[in-house]
């Protein structure tokens, strides 16, 4: 049939446009939808893992080149929770040699530049350092800076993805989006675990939007009952074939830490 | 005073060791150095072309108490195959630590490091410089004090007793580094009457957070920093230690991938009250990748508002730097500097460059250069001093722990 009249002109057309406009919402609400449940799973995930207080922990780090090739590093771990922000942690190197007895004490922020500090035992000096460098690698590991500190859920946008099966574990598949300054990837995919929200697993992909490394977190225990805390870190590089495994070991919640434990004043103490 | 100190010492630590200890830490680190010098020397007598050393620090620490009570050893010994002065050993550790609810004691030798500029260390006074290792201020000997820091609601409040003064270590007529007439170092004079007895003191308060560190310190006692006068006969350099009242300012401000820093202090002695301060930033270039290596750059402006008449090299210079950190699995990394006299055309460059051999230790680059020395500046001394250090470190260690516990 003919339509050729204006106002059948005019139907069309504003069809036309309530059809894109539609088209639109429904994007933009479907997408609201998945930021919220993408949301919603890393809050259930910070509130499961979150009051234990303080925990100490040791670690150990095997670094392998393409050839095979491995570096031992040792690090104790020490943190505390901080009451409405990051929490504070310690890192005591132990292993190689000659970095033994130095420590970072890193505050993290949930909505501004972490606070860093670094103690250096050979001249018994407590340094300000930067919080920027995140993205770099970490003692040489696959591990960036980023990926060892505190997880704060302010820290990344989130958008949900799907429901799909890891291992034949049932997981919930999300994106996270650094919103925190010079990150090193644009966005990492993480895996949740259905029944107890832990992450099992990451795909990180660098600014170029390629995948560049994986990291599979294995052997969790729980503690106190409660808490569900990893044993194992398998990272992968995908572009360089370097590999890292990471050990976590004597995991010991509620030490009795006080935040006078994390100045940096005293930091010496540590060694 | 001190060999009360001392008895006091060892009869907490054998009550302390009797008791036994939770973990105890032994570490050993062995140096073997090597410097080169492309100037032949500007005075008779002075090590010519190279100069080998050796040196060797132990590392003893136990805790008790649950990490409340530690114990540090640590002594420190260098053979040098031309100057004798730098043929020496010092206990650059041993004290006692206790935490008790809000306050820390430490009693014994100890070590402390005050300030933030990297070109020069202005504020810090506790430790005496052990010259003879470096001419970067770096090395310190050990103090004898008996302190006590305070967390109180803002930041922490310390206070020090220094019962006994360290004169400095200063070359010998062997080494490079000197001036053109030798020091005499065994007959340095005093302004009080007490000598090295005379008790030094010294507060601190520190506060960190929110992106700033600040530190306000105040110290009364012997300066650090000699002066020096001929002996009678004109053919020795004496050194003369006043005593001084000092106070001291640190600051910190981090702004992202800026950390703004100053140091500035107001002394007042017999012979010329004077303000210095050094200021600058570091910053590190952002990168947003896994690969790239962490670069900072730093700018400093050192004054003192005595000009020319400074002992300091420092009195309006300028120093310009660049850190380099591979983040790679041997942890090299590099910084170099060039310090520029405004006033004079002085030049100081100085370039550190290490990295690890894994499983063995550690090799560093050391390079010294003095370029284009003024004769009015302090260092025009050391102008045919510039070297290259070669040095390895290699470490051993050993560890017996009851339990593994991660310390506090």
């Amino acid at each position: 049939m003919p339509c050729n009249t204006p106002l059948n002109k005019i139907s069309f057309s504003s069809i036309l446009a309530i059809t894109a406009t539609l088209l639109i919402l429904s994007i933009t609400c479907i997408d609201t939808a998945a930021e919220d449940k993408g949301l919603a799973i890393a809050r259930e995930w910070d509130r499961r893992d979150s009051g234990y207080n303080d925990y100490s922990a040791i670690m150990i780090m095997t670094l392998r080149s393409a050839e095979g090739k491995e570096a031992v590093r040792k690090m104790r771990m020490l943190d505390i929770e901080v009451e409405g922000d990051g929490d504070k942690s310690i890192l005591v190197f132990d292993e190689p040699n000659d970095v033994e007895g130095t420590a970072l004490l890193t505050w993290s922020h949930k909505f501004k530049d972490d606070d860093s500090w670094i103690y250096l035992p050979s001249l018994s000096r407590v340094k300000r350092i930067s919080s920027n460098n995140k993205s770099g690698a970490f003692m040489g590991s696959e591990f960036a800076f980023e990926d060892i500190g505190s997880q704060e859920v302010e820290k990344f946008s989130y958008k949900f993805i799907e429901e799909s099966a890891l291992n034949g574990q049932p997981c919930y598949v999300v994106d996270l989006v650094p919103v925190y300054a010079n990150s090193g990837y644009s966005r990492q995919r993480v895996w949740y675990d259905k029944p107890e929200y832990r992450i099992v697993k990451i795909d990180y992909y660098d600014h170029r939007k390629e995948l560049l490394k994986t990291v599979q977190i294995l052997d969790y225990k729980r503690y106190l009952e409660r808490f569900w805390l990893p044993g194992q870190y398998e990272m992968v590089n995908h572009k360089t074939e370097r590999s890292t495994t990471l050990l976590i070991q004597n995991y010991k919640l509620r030490n009795g830490y006080t935040q006078r434990d994390f100045e940096p004043t005293g930091l010496e103490r540590i060694r | 005073m001190l060999r009360n100190c001392v008895l006091l010492l060892l009869l907490v630590i054998s009550t302390a060791a009797h008791a036994g200890f939770d973990s105890a830490k032994y570490k050993l680190e062995v140096t073997p150095e090597l410097r080169l010098f492309p100037d032949s020397p500007a005075y008779s007598g002075q090590t010519d072309n190279c100069s080998l050393s050796i040196s060797a620090l132990g590392k003893v620490d136990m805790e008790w108490n649950d990490g409340l009570t530690k114990l540090a050893i640590y002594p420190f010994a260098r053979l040098d195959s031309e100057d004798s002065e730098r043929t020496h050993a010092d206990l650059r550790e041993f004290n006692l630590r206790q935490r008790t609810g809000d306050f820390d004691w430490l009693i014994g030798v100890g070590k402390v490091f005050w300030g933030t500029t990297e070109s020069l260390h202005l504020v810090d006074i506790i430790n005496q410089t052990d010259a003879v290792e470096s001419i970067d201020g770096e090395d310190k000997l050990g103090q004898p004090m008996l302190s006590l820091a305070w967390a109180i609601p803002v930041g922490v409040l310390s206070g020090f007793i220094l019962p006994y003064f360290r004169e400095r270590t200063l070359p010998g007529e062997n080494g490079r580094f000197r001036a053109m007439i030798p020091y005499d170092t065994d007959s340095a004079i005093y302004e009080s009457s007490h000598k090295q007895h005379h008790i030094d003191s010294a507060l601190r308060w520190q506060y960190s957070g929110g992106g700033i560190d600040i530190g306000l310190s105040q110290f009364l006692g012997t300066a650090r920093e000699p002066r020096f006068i001929f002996n009678q006969d004109q053919t020795k350099l004496l050194p003369v230690y006043d005593l001084i009242r000092q106070t001291g300012l640190d600051f910190n401000f981090v702004s992202g991938s800026w950390i703004l820093k100053l140091e500035a202090l107001y002394q007042s002695n017999r012979i010329e009250n004077f303000k210095a301060a050094v200021g600058g930033f570091e910053y590190t270039i952002p990168t947003a990748s896994f690969d790239a290596p962490e670069i900072g750059l730093l700018a400093e402006y050192c004054w003192d508002n005595r000009g020319s008449d400074s002992l300091s090299i420092y009195q309006n210079d300028l120093f310009l730097g660049l850190r380099i950190g591979l983040n790679d699995i041997a942890g090299s990394e590099m910084l170099a500097g060039i310090t520029q006299d405004m006033q004079h055309s002085s030049r100081y460059i100085s370039i550190d460059a290490s990295r690890r051999i894994e499983n063995i230790g550690r090799i560093a680059l050391k390079l010294r250069v003095f370029n284009d020395i003024s004769t009015n500046d302090p260092l025009y001394t050391y102008k045919r001093d510039s070297y290259l250090q070669i040095e390895f470190t290699f470490y051993f260690s050993g560890e017996i722990s009851k339990e593994k516990d991660h310390g506090r």
